[in-house]
C-alpha cells in the first residue's frame, strides 16, 4: 500500500503543478471541473447509453401519462406503477458504472480533502502534533525534536496508553515547517513551498489497505525509534466563491456537477 | 453706534458670516468621520490621576483638546440602562431598561433584562424527537430609535463593534457586532466549566460555572463531560453534551485534550487557543457550534482544567449576534476567533476561587488583546461615517481589583502586592487605544471617548431584604430562608416591599403582583415612608449613611411606566451596595455584611457618585452634558437633515442656548 500511496500522491502533485502559482481555489475549482468531466466520459464509455435513451423515452412517455390522465385514478396508478418500475430498472441500470466511478471517486476525495480541506499551519498560532508510534514512544529524552522555519512549544509529552507523543509547533510564517524527529522529516503545512494549494493533514508510514481512501498520506521511511503515523490538528479552511463561504466539498460538488453537465450536452451522453 | 457705522455694520454682517460659514444658526463643519470609543467603565477621577501621574499621554493630549468632562450617568448607573440611554437618547421610562435584572411581578422570577429567547411556537412531535415548525426567536427588549437610524436613512456609514444592549442586533442598514447582554452558547451571561478530581474542589454551587467531577481509572485519561446548551429537539430539553478525552502524563506536567476530532497539547499554567466545538441536537442533521478556551492550572498530583464559557462560535453564529448576519464570521476570518459572549472577562470564575489573580489577570488581557485586533481591524477599514468601539476591560476588571487601590476595602491587605498595578495598567492599555485612535484623525475627523459610568468601592453589603424584614415591610421565616434566594420562606399575603436586582425595590402591588396587597391609593404614602426610612439607615460599623438617595420612580420618571419598573430605585452611598442575595431575592441573617468578594469595585450606587467621562478633540457648549445626549451630539456632526430626537446636541451652541 505504501508505494500505492506513493504513487497516487506523486500523481496528483504532477497533475496539480501547473497550478501551484495560484491560489489554492483555482486549483480545486480545476480539479472538480476536470473531475466532472472525467466522469461523465467513464459514465458514458461503461454504461448502456441505448438502454438508458430508451428509458428516459418510457419515462417521459409514463410522466405524459400520468399527466394526462389525472381524472381516471386507475390509469393514475398504472402508469406510476411502470414509472417506478423504470426508474428501478434505471437505477439497476447506472450501477455499474456508478460502482465502477467510485474507486476513483473516493480516491480523490481523500486527495482533496487532505489537500484543499484544512488552512495548513496558521502563521504564527500553535498546531498540535501527535506521533503514532507502533511500539513504546521513546523516552522523552531520547526524542530529538526540532522543527525548521518554526519553533516547538513546550512540553513534549507521551501518552503511554496509545503509544503517542504530543507537542505543539508553530509557523514562523503562512510556509509550511518541516519537524526532524529522530532523523525523520517529516513536512507539516504547505509541502512544497512552489504551491500553495499542497496541505497534508499527516502522514502513515505504514498505510492500511483503506488509506488511500483516507485523507493525508505522506509516505516516509520509518527506522525503529520513529513514529509509524502522525496527525495535525489544522483549522479547516472554507473558499470565498460570489461572496459566499463555501467548504473545499461544496466547491467541489458544485463545479463537478457543472462541468458534468456541459460535458453531457456537449458530448451527447445519456444520464 | 454713529448711523455710518451701522450702516457699514449691517451691510458687512451677513457676507462675513455668510463667508465663514457659521450662518445664525451657529453651523460647524461637517465631519467625514466620527469615531466614539466607548470605554465601560472609565471613572473621572482615576483618570485625572493617570493623567496627572504621565501614564495615560494620549488621554491627557485630547483632554487639552475639548477637555476631560464630567457627564451626568444614567439612573440606576448600571451599564445596560446607561448604554441604552446612549442608544436611544431617552430615559428607562422609554427604552423600558430599568436593572440588569427585571422581574416577572407575577411569578417574582428574575430575569435578564436586555433580552429573551423564545421557543418556537409550533413543533411537531415524533416520538422522542421535537421538530421545530418555526424558528426560535430572541426579542431585543430595550425599546426606543437607536440615534444611529437617521444617520443610515441618511447615507452615512455606520459601524457599531461589541455594541452595548444590542442582542440580537438590529436589521437595519448599519453594521453591528453585539456586545454586552450577548449570552453564551448555554443561554447564560457566562458559565464556566472546572473539571477536577480534586474533592475539595467539588460543589454543587452552580454560580457562573459548574464544577464537574473527573477521574482518572488508571489509564491516564479523564473522560470529561462537556454539557452544551438545551436540546429543543428532544422531549424534556436535555443539554446537549459531548465527551473530551483529556490525555495527561505527569511526568511531563502536560495535558492533551481530544475533542471534536482534534488534539491541543497544554502544559501547566498554559491557555489554550479557540477550540471548536460541535454538539449534535439531531445527529448528522442539526447541530450547534460554540467555542472555548481551556486552562491548565494544575495537572499532577490533581487535575484542574478550567474551561472557559462557551461562547457562541461567530463563523456559525447558533444565534444572531451581527448584522449582516455575516459579519461576526468575516471579522473572525480576518482577526481569528474571539470572544463573542457580552461579559468576556470571567469574574465569576475569580469570585468562585475557580481562577487566582494572577490566571483572572491572564484572561483579561486575552480579552483586552482580541478586542485590540478586532479595533485595529475596524480602524484600518475604517473610511468615512460613525464607528463605535466598546471596550468591557476597565469595568469588570475595576469590578475585580478596585481593592487593590482602595485601603480601605477588607481585601485590600490580603492581595498580592504583585497586582496592585493592576487597574493602572488597564488605563495605560485603554490610553493605547486613545493614541490609536488620534494616529487616523485628519482635517474634521472627531474623536469621543466616552464612558457610562465612573467607580466608588464595594465595601459593605446592604442585604435590603432582610432590612425589609427586619422593619416590618417582609413576613418571612428567616430561619427558613436565612441563605436561600428567589425570596424562599415569604409570606406574600403579610409583604408590602421586596427587593430584587441591583438597585431595584417592588412594592407589592395588588393588581400587578401576583398575591399583592398594597393598595394602589396607599403607594404614595408607603413610598415616602420607604425613602425617609431608607434614606436614614446608618451602618453600625462606622456611622456612615449606607444609602444617599432612595428615588421613588414616578417622581424621577414621569408619565406612564411599564409593569416590569421598580418602585424605587435604591441609591447607595459611596463604599456600599446591595449584596448579591439581595439580587436574587435573598434573606441573609445580618442587614450590613463585609463584602470579602474579590468584585470589590462598583458604580450601582448614587449617580451623582459616579458620573461618566466625555473626552473629545470638541469642546462641549455646555456645562453639563449627559449620556443621553451623545446620540444626538454625534448625529450632529454630520451633514444631514434630520437629527434623533432624544437628547441635546451638545456641541452646538444655538440649540443649547435656545
Amino acid at each position: 500500500m505504501k508505494y500505492v500511496n506513493l504513487v497516487l500522491n506523486t500523481l496528483f502533485d504532477v497533475f496539480l503543478y501547473p497550478l501551484g502559482w495560484l491560489p489554492p481555489l483555482w486549483g480545486l475549482i480545476f480539479v472538480s471541473a476536470v473531475s466532472g468531466i472525467l466522469m461523465v466520459m467513464i459514465f458514458g464509455k461503461i454504461s448502456d447509453q441505448e438502454g438508458i435513451a430508451v428509458l428516459r423515452k418510457r419515462m417521459t412517455g409514463e410522466v405524459l401519462g400520468i399527466l394526462l390522465n389525472a381524472g381516471t385514478p386507475a390509469t393514475v396508478i398504472s402508469f406510476a406503477a411502470r414509472l417506478i418500475a423504470d426508474n428501478t430498472r434505471y437505477l439497476v441500470m447506472i450501477l455499474k458504472p456508478m460502482v465502477v466511478m467510485a474507486v476513483p471517486f473516493m480516491l480523490l476525495w481523500g486527495q482533496l480533502d487532505a489537500r484543499y480541506g484544512s488552512a495548513g499551519l496558521p502563521g504564527n498560532q500553535p498546531v498540535t502534533i501527535t506521533f503514532q508510534y507502533a511500539e513504546e514512544p521513546p523516552p522523552t529524552e531520547e526524542n530529538d525534536f526540532s522543527v525548521r522555519n518554526g519553533g516547538l512549544i513546550p512540553p513534549v509529552m507521551t501518552v503511554d496508553t496509545l503509544k503517542q507523543v504530543s507537542f505543539r509547533i508553530f509557523s514562523h510564517g503562512s510556509r509550511g515547517v518541516e519537524i526532524l524527529a529522530n532523523d525523520l522529516r517529516i513536512p507539516v503545512g504547505s509541502i512544497h513551498e512552489w504551491n500553495g494549494s499542497l496541505v497534508s493533514r499527516g502522514f502513515d508510514t505504514s498505510p492500511s489497505l483503506l488509506s488511500p481512501f483516507h485523507p493525508t498520506v505522506t509516505v516516509l521511511d520509518a527506522g525503529t525509534e520513529t513514529p509509524d503515523s502522525g496527525w495535525y490538528s489544522f483549522p479547516d479552511v472554507d473558499y470565498r466563491v460570489m461572496g459566499w463561504r463555501w467548504s473545499w466539498a461544496a466547491v467541489f460538488l458544485v463545479f463537478s456537477m457543472a462541468a458534468a453537465v456541459v460535458a453531457t450536452g456537449v458530448l451527447k451522453i445519456k444520464v | 453706534m454713529k448711523r455710518r457705522d451701522f450702516l457699514k455694520t449691517a451691510a458687512t454682517l451677513p457676507l462675513v458670516l455668510a463667508t465663514l460659514g457659521t450662518g445664525c444658526s451657529a453651523r460647524r463643519r461637517t465631519a467625514r468621520r466620527v469615531l466614539v470609543l466607548g470605554i465601560d467603565g472609565m471613572d473621572h477621577f482615576l483618570l485625572n490621576s493617570f493623567i496627572h501621574e504621565g501614564i495615560m499621554p494620549n488621554a491627557a493630549r485630547l483632554a487639552t483638546m475639548g477637555g476631560l468632562n464630567l457627564m451626568s450617568t444614567s439612573n440606576p448607573p448600571q451599564s445596560p440602562v446607561a448604554w441604552s440611554g446612549f442608544i436611544t437618547g431617552k430615559g428607562p421610562q422609554v427604552h423600558g431598561i430599568f436593572d440588569f435584572i427585571h422581574r416577572n411581578p407575577m411569578t417574582r422570577t428574575p430575569y435578564l433584562s436586555t433580552s429573551r429567547v423564545m421557543d418556537p411556537g409550533k413543533v411537531l412531535k415524533l416520538g422522542e424527537w421535537r421538530l421545530p415548525l418555526s424558528g426560535a426567536k430572541v426579542e431585543l427588549l430595550r425599546h426606543g430609535e437607536p440615534f444611529w437610524n437617521s444617520l443610515t436613512e441618511q447615507g452615512i456609514p455606520v459601524t457599531m463593534v461589541k455594541l452595548p444592549v444590542e442582542f440580537p442586533p438590529g436589521n437595519g442598514k448599519a453594521r453591528i457586532l453585539s456586545g454586552l447582554g450577548t449570552p453564551d452558547l448555554r443561554g447564560s451571561q457566562g458559565s464556566f466549566t472546572f473539571f477536577t478530581d480534586d474533592a475539595r474542589s467539588i460543589t454543587d454551587d452552580t454560580a457562573g460555572g459548574i464544577v464537574v467531577p473527573v477521574r482518572d481509572y488508571g489509564d491516564g485519561c479523564y473522560r470529561c463531560p462537556v454539557r452544551g446548551p438545551e436540546n429543543s429537539m428532544r422531549a424534556g430539553n436535555p443539554k446537549m453534551e459531548i465527551m473530551a478525552d483529556v490525555w495527561v502524563d505527569r511526568d511531563a506536567d502536560a495535558l492533551r485534550i481530544d475533542v471534536g476530532g482534534r488534539s491541543t497539547v497544554l502544559g501547566r499554567g498554559q491557555w489554550s487557543d479557540w477550540i471548536e466545538l460541535e454538539f449534535q441536537a439531531i445527529p448528522h442533521v442539526s447541530s450547534v457550534k460554540g467555542i472555548v478556551r481551556f486552562y491548565a492550572k494544575e495537572i499532577s498530583p490533581r487535575l484542574k482544567l478550567y474551561m472557559s464559557p462557551i461562547n457562541i462560535h461567530p463563523m456559525d453564529p447558533a444565534l444572531p449576534i451581527s448584522n449582516p448576519h455575516g459579519l461576526s464570521g468575516d471579522l473572525a476570518r480576518e482577526v481569528g476567533l474571539y470572544y463573542t459572549q457580552g461579559f468576556p472577562e470571567d469574574t465569576k470564575a475569580l469570585s468562585r476561587g475557580i481562577l487566582n489573580d494572577e490566571e483572572y489577570l491572564h484572561q483579561a488581557w486575552i480579552v483586552f488583546k482580541e478586542r485590540l485586533s478586532l479595533f485595529h481591524h475596524e480602524l484600518n477599514r475604517f473610511k468615512a461615517g460613525l464607528l463605535f468601539f466598546y471596550f468591557s476591560s476597565l469595568d469588570l476588571n475595576i469590578h475585580m481589583f478596585y481593592r487593590t487601590i482602595d485601603p480601605f476595602s477588607p481585601l485590600h491587605e490580603s492581595t498580592d502586592p504583585r497586582f496592585k498595578a493592576a487597574v493602572r495598567e488597564l488605563y495605560a492599555g485603554i490610553d493605547g487605544v486613545i493614541g490609536d485612535a488620534m494616529d487616523i484623525l485628519e482635517g474634521d475627523d472627531r474623536l469621543l471617548v466616552i464612558s457610562d459610568h465612573g467607580f466608588a468601592p464595594f465595601n459593605r453589603s446592604f442585604n435590603l431584604n432582610s432590612w425589609l424584614a427586619g422593619n416590618g415591610y417582609v413576613s418571612v421565616s428567616l430561619s427558613n430562608a436565612g441563605n436561600r434566594d428567589m425570596f424562599e420562606g415569604v409570606d406574600w399575603s403579610g409583604t408590602a416591599a421586596y427587593g430584587l436586582g441591583l438597585n431595584s425595590l417592588y412594592l407589592n402591588l395588588a393588581g400587578r403582583e401576583n398575591g399583592g396587597i398594597v393598595k394602589r391609593e396607599e403607594t404614595p404614602e408607603l413610598l415616602t415612608r420607604l425613602k425617609r426610612e431608607l434614606e436614614s439607615i446608618t451602618d453600625p460599623v462606622n456611622g456612615k449613611k449606607v444609602i444617599s438617595n432612595a428615588f421613588i420612580t414616578s417622581e424621577i420618571f414621569p408619565g406612564p411606566l411599564p409593569p416590569h419598573a421598580p418602585d424605587m430605585i435604591i441609591g447607595y452611598s459611596r463604599g456600599y451596595r446591595a449584596s448579591w442575595k439581595t439580587t436574587l431575592g435573598g434573606f441573609p441573617k445580618d442587614v450590613l455584611t463585609d463584602n470579602t468578594d474579590p468584585w470589590s469595585g462598583t458604580h450601582c450606587i448614587d449617580p451623582a457618585i459616579v458620573p461618566c467621562v466625555l473626552l473629545s478633540n470638541m469642546r462641549p457648549e455646555v456645562d453639563d452634558p449627559d449620556l443621553t445626549d451623545m446620540g444626538r451630539s454625534i448625529a450632529g456632526m454630520f451633514d444631514i437633515s434630520r437629527l434623533p430626537e432624544g437628547g441635546r446636541d451638545i456641541f452646538r451652541r444655538k440649540e443649547n442656548s435656545g
